[in-house]
Formats: C-alpha cells, structure tokens, sequence
C-alpha cells in the first residue's frame, strides 16, 4: 500500500451531469471544451464545461461508442446495428456497432460491426467493409500513422488496410482479444484477455511476449506517451510493464501501482505529461507518476462505479463516467 | 483451470439476475415452450438470447441474436470451452439490470449444453451478476423415440437436464412414451420429466428452479440413489450413477481422489452433485460440478440425522464398481 506522495497533482471538479444511464464510451471535442458521452439507455450527447447537456443521437437499444474526430465530426455507434456521423444515420446491418474510431486525421471512421470493419469517410459518402472475420470484433485500435486499423477478435488480431479494407495481416493468438493499443510509436501492439492474461507483439522485429499472472481478464490497456509504459487493469492493481529496460519487459517484474480498493477499470495516460489516470469499479480515481514514483500523487471520486475515463487532447481536462449513469468533468491543469 | 481452484461461490453483494438455459433438437418444441414463457402473466421482464431463427417467431422487445461463438480459453482445456459472444452480450446487456429481471437462453438444436453452462463459471463477471437457474430440454416424444441412440446431441441434452419437457407426447403410444422415458431415467435420473403436447408446462416448473443453488442439492429424493440394475448394460453411454455410503470422509483422500477423477474423466462427467458428511464438520458439505469446474460449501447441521454421504454422477462411460470403490476409500 502505498502513501500519497507531496508532489500531488489536482482534480478538481469543473461539473458534473446526472445523465441516468450507464456511460458507456466518452470521447472528447478536439478543442477540449466539450466532451461526448455514449449512454446505455441510447443517447449520445456533449457536455460542456458549463453543465450544459445536449442530445445529439440516438441508438435505440443502447449506445456503445462514440469518437470525435480531430477534425470536427462525431461518430457514434449502438446495438441498432447504425452509426451516426454528426447525426447522420447509417446503417450497417443488425449486428451490434460496438466500437467505433476516427483515423488520427480525422478523414476516415473505422467501425467494429459484428464480424466486419466498416470505414466511412466523415461526408458519409463512401463506404468500404472488410470480409468477415472468423469472430466478432470485440476491439479496434488505429496505427498512430493511420494506413492501418487493427481488429480484436476471438484467435487473433487482425490488421485491415485502410485503403481497400484488406486484412494484410493476422497475429495469431489462441484465445479471446478484449482491448487492444498500439505503442504511441506504432511499433508495438499490446492486447489485454479473457484470459487475464496480456500479450505484445513487436511488429517490426516480428517478436511475441506474454504476460500472465492477472486476476481476471484485462480490458484496460494504456500506453504512456514517452513509450516507456504500458498500464494494463486486470485488477485491484494498475501493471506497468517497463519498455525502457534494455531487454524490455521480458523476464523483468513489472511495476505495481495499488491504492485501489476494487477493481480497476479504466486507464488512460495524460497525453501532454504522462501522468496516468485510473479508475476503479468502487469510484477512486488516482493519478500516478510510474516514472518516479509507485505512490499515489493525486486522485478524486467519482459518485459511482467508474465505467471509462479520458483525458481532453491538451490534458487540462479529465472527463470520467460511472456506470449508474453520472459524467464528472475534472479541471486537471496543474 | 484446476477442479479444486475454481470457485463458483456466488458475489452475495448484489441481488443476481437469473438465467434458463433452453436446449432442445431441431424442432422440439423450444421457441413455443419460450413463447409459452414470454406470453405467461408472471410479472417478470425476459430478455431472450437465441442463436437461430426458430420456425415460429419470437415476440419480445428483448430478443438478441447471439452468433453462439465457442471459444477454448488460452489454457487448451476442452472443458473451458465457453460461448465467448454470451460473455460479450450479457456483459453489455448487464451494464442496465434495472431493463429485464430474467434472462432465457436458446441454443441451437444441435448445441452441446456445455460451454454455455461452463460460461457462468468461468468468467468472474458472469459469476457476479448472473445466476444460472436450470437448463430446461425440450424432447420431441416421437423424434427422439426414433432417434436417441444415435444422436449424442439429444443424450447430451438429457444428461445436461434439470427439467425435461416430453413434447408432443399425444404423437406417440403409451408404450412407447413409457419406453422412452425408461431410457431418459436412464440417461438422467434426475431431472424432472414433464409430459406436453405443445409445451404446455406450468411455468413455475421451468423457470425459477434455482437448480444450481447448493441448497437444492439437499432436495435428493430418496430413491434415486438406489442401484438401477440396468446401468452394467449402458457402459458406453450415458447415464446415471448414484451412491451412498455412511460414515465420515476424510477431506483430504476425498479432494485427492475427486481432483484426480476430475482431471481423468471430466470430459465424460456432465454433471455431479453430493451431500457429504467430512469427518470433524458438523454441517453438511454440498456441492455440485458441470464438468471439471466444481463448487461446493457446508450447508445446514446433521444434528440428529445419521451422517451419511450421497453423490450422484451423469456421464458418458461411468464405470460403477469403480467410483464406488473410489469413493469407500476415502472414508475416514
């Protein structure tokens, strides 16, 4: 158990909306003002720093995505097998839209629909899908260059090529792929189990790592910006696997973070400083230094069981839902 | 995953959502038995899983279309194989509990029960929101008088079984519905057998069993544990074995030889339950098994009731004599 170090960082809270449903993914506007929320009940909206909640979409039978493009557009998905880009409905067919991601240009929308990706550019004019894959795709991450979206499925990821929606490569692996996250770099692609347990792979020298030894399936994954950690959930702790080590994380004991009192489930680095944020299913949220410190050096509470949280693209912002339906947004700037 | 790891011990910290495991042949009578369900004035709101387009439709705002993905988890285990889309689906679905209070699941006609049973015991958040209350089977009278004994999918059904629904049993002669029945008692001696001619069952007798509480696994009725003289003729195929002998076990030679059995035959083992009397405890050690995953607990004191331990096993190529023999050694 760690204590709370002095050189703590702050979060204080800006507003907070009751918005009823469970929050299902947030996504924030590229200017940070505003953040988009996906409810379970259906509704997709913004909030913004003033309290303000607007309904911009609906997906009858729940929300399960949402993604704002840096380029302005929003995109949502839901269990009424549609997606919305910037209200306008599309549809895929009748599987669920769990996943949805913009390029990180903004130009194109990649969508995890049933077994298939779908990419749609943000006019929503055209259109492409992939084949089938052997499973539903459970996960999507873009490569930070953007030729490629890589897709978690049950057996593997697969890599599909942005252009023609080809799959250009398979990373095979013998089990079931609940998140995915490339290196800030593209270099690497770490996925997270179901069978608390999560695997590397580096892409360019074609080598595999595994990591056992978590106490339930791992669906939190997070890179540090400086590629020096990966964070990964599957716990009451936070994992940080150390990428700076010369052999990197193979053989080595990873770093611990425990202050949690309950599982955690959500993750993501600060992407201007690389403090980390978690979440736990008991309303903590703590922030964290893996590079000089194991201690805690800030943290908050959310007024239910986190769900996700996201950091505003400038990091002065933390945006964090609950799974009984509240949005809290931090002001983090110093 | 090990026989004696798993832990099937239920989160007491939130009211759980139960769910009933609908199987059945192609045909049986299954989306009429749900329709039955869903029609029935029972206050409950259902959410149905269904895997395929049945003959006649389902009419419920919560029908999901599963793609019924079996997944093997990491470790290779056959006996891990689980439904991987059922873990996706009702984890999302449970994200607003408040939606449906019960949930069905039909699998297709030729579905081994199996990983689905296996999903709410080996993913810990399937464990912690949902409890499995009973697979219901639904037999077509006329089909699978015709056809039990070479379809490994309708005996696998069977032996899976906490109810059995004898549909369309007007199709056939009293004979050969006795017949019929002599074979399923065979198979699964313990579940209960409703007879129907259009899966009229009272509701009550399929739904809200509560069959995988281990407080029912005290309800043994007396009688099923005796010797059915028939069982030497059925060695290559399923059936039923029951024991009962009196005295203490001793914990240890018992969790050897279970762990050991587990590890040999929990392929052929469908399911399994026990009362046990362990030497030193005053209570009764209860407990039941899909497979090779295994969950037990002491429930309520023998007092003045003779200590005495029951166990029963369905399974593919039981040897008796053996599980006998193994089970007196262990006697303290």
């Amino acid at each position: 158990m760690s204590r709370l170090a002095t050189t703590a960082a702050s979060l204080t809270v800006q507003t907070a909306a009751e918005l009823g449903s469970h929050v299902s993914s947030l996504a924030w506007a590229p200017d940070g003002e505003k953040v988009a929320y996906a409810l379970d009940d259906g509704t997709v909206g913004t909030l913004d720093q003033t309290g303000a909640a607007r309904t911009v979409a609906e997906h009858p039978g729940g929300a399960l995505a949402v993604d704002w493009s840096p380029a302005g557009p929003l995109a949502s998905g839901g269990r009424d097998g549609t997606i919305t880009i910037n209200g306008t409905r599309h549809t895929l067919g009748s599987a669920w839209v769990e996943r949805v991601a913009w390029r990180p240009d903004g130009k194109l929308l990649a969508a995890a629909h049933g077994r298939t990706l779908h990419f749609w550019d943000p006019e929503g004019i055209s259109a492409k899908q992939s084949e089938d894959l052997p499973a539903t795709i459970s996960c999507l991450q873009w490569h930070p260059r953007g030729v490629l979206c890589a897709a978690g499925t049950y057996g593997g990821a697969r890599l599909i090529r942005a252009s023609d929606a080809k799959v250009t490569d398979h990373l095979e692996w013998k089990g079931s792929i609940l998140e995915l996250a490339f290196s800030f770099d593209g270099k690497r692609l770490a996925h997270g189990n179901q069978d608390a347990s999560v695997h590397f792979w580096d892409l360019s020298k074609r080598k595999e790592l595994e990591m056992w030894g978590y106490a339930t399936k791992v669906r939190e994954l997070a890179w540090s910006p400086s590629g020096r950690w990966l964070a990964t959930g599957g716990g009451h702790a936070v994992t940080c696997w150390d990428f700076h080590r010369r052999r990197g994380p193979a053989g080595s004991k990873p770093v611990e973070l425990e202050h949690h009192t309950d599982r955690v489930t959500a993750l993501q680095f600060r992407p201007d400083t690389g403090l980390l944020a978690s979440g736990s299913r008991d309303g903590m949220v703590l922030l964290w230094k893996p590079d000089n410190t194991t201690d805690v050096v800030g943290g908050s509470a959310a007024p239910g069981p986190i769900s996700t949280l996201r950091w505003s693209p400038n990091g002065a912002r933390l945006a964090v839902g609950t799974a009984d339906g509240t949005l809290t947004m931090f002001d983090a700037a110093r | 995953m090990t026989a004696t790891e798993t832990q099937l011990a239920p989160d007491q910290t939130q009211t759980k959502i139960p769910i009933t495991v609908l199987t059945g042949y192609l045909g049986a009578g299954k989306t009429t038995l749900l329709n039955r369900i869903l029609t029935e004035q029972h206050g409950k709101r259902i959410a149905v899983i269904e895997n395929e387009f049945g003959e006649i439709g389902i009419d419920n705002e919560l029908v999901i279309d599963a793609d019924e993905e079996i997944f093997e988890m990491n470790n290779g285990c056959i006996c891990c194989t689980v439904r991987g889309d059922l873990i996706r689906i009702l984890g999302s679905l449970m994200r607003s509990r408040d939606r449906f209070d019960y949930i069905l699941i039909e699998t297709t006609g030729l579905a081994d029960p199996g990983p689905v049973i296996q999903t709410f015991f080996v993913d810990d958040e399937m464990q912690a929101l949902l409890s499995l209350d009973g697979i219901v089977t639904v037999v077509d009278a006329a089909h699978a008088s015709l056809h039990l004994d070479d379809s490994h999918e309708i005996v696998e059904q069977i032996a899976f079984a906490d109810v059995i629904v004898l549909n369309k049993s007007d199709l056939v002669s009293a004979e050969q519905l006795e017949a019929l029945q002599g074979r399923i008692h065979s198979i699964n001696r313990f579940a209960k057998v409703h007879h129907a001619t259009n899966a009229d069952v009272p509701i009550d007798a399929v739904i809200g069993l509560e069959a995988f509480s281990l407080e029912r696994v005290l309800e043994f009725e007396p009688g099923l544990l005796e010797e059915d003289p028939e069982d030497h003729e059925h060695d290559e195929t399923v059936t039923s074995v029951g024991i009962e002998i009196p005295g203490d076990l001793d914990d240890d030679k018992l969790n050897a030889w279970l762990g050991k059995l587990l590890q040999e035959k929990g392929l052929d083992i469908f399911r399994m339950k026990g009362v046990l009397a362990i030497a030193g405890s005053e209570d009764r050690y209860v407990f039941q098994g899909v497979h090779m995953l295994f969950d037990g607990q002491p429930e309520r004191p023998w007092g003045e009731t003779p200590r005495s331990n029951q166990l029963v096993f369905i399974g593919r190529n039981l040897n008796r004599s053996e599980l006998e023999e193994g089970f007196r050694a262990c006697l303290a």
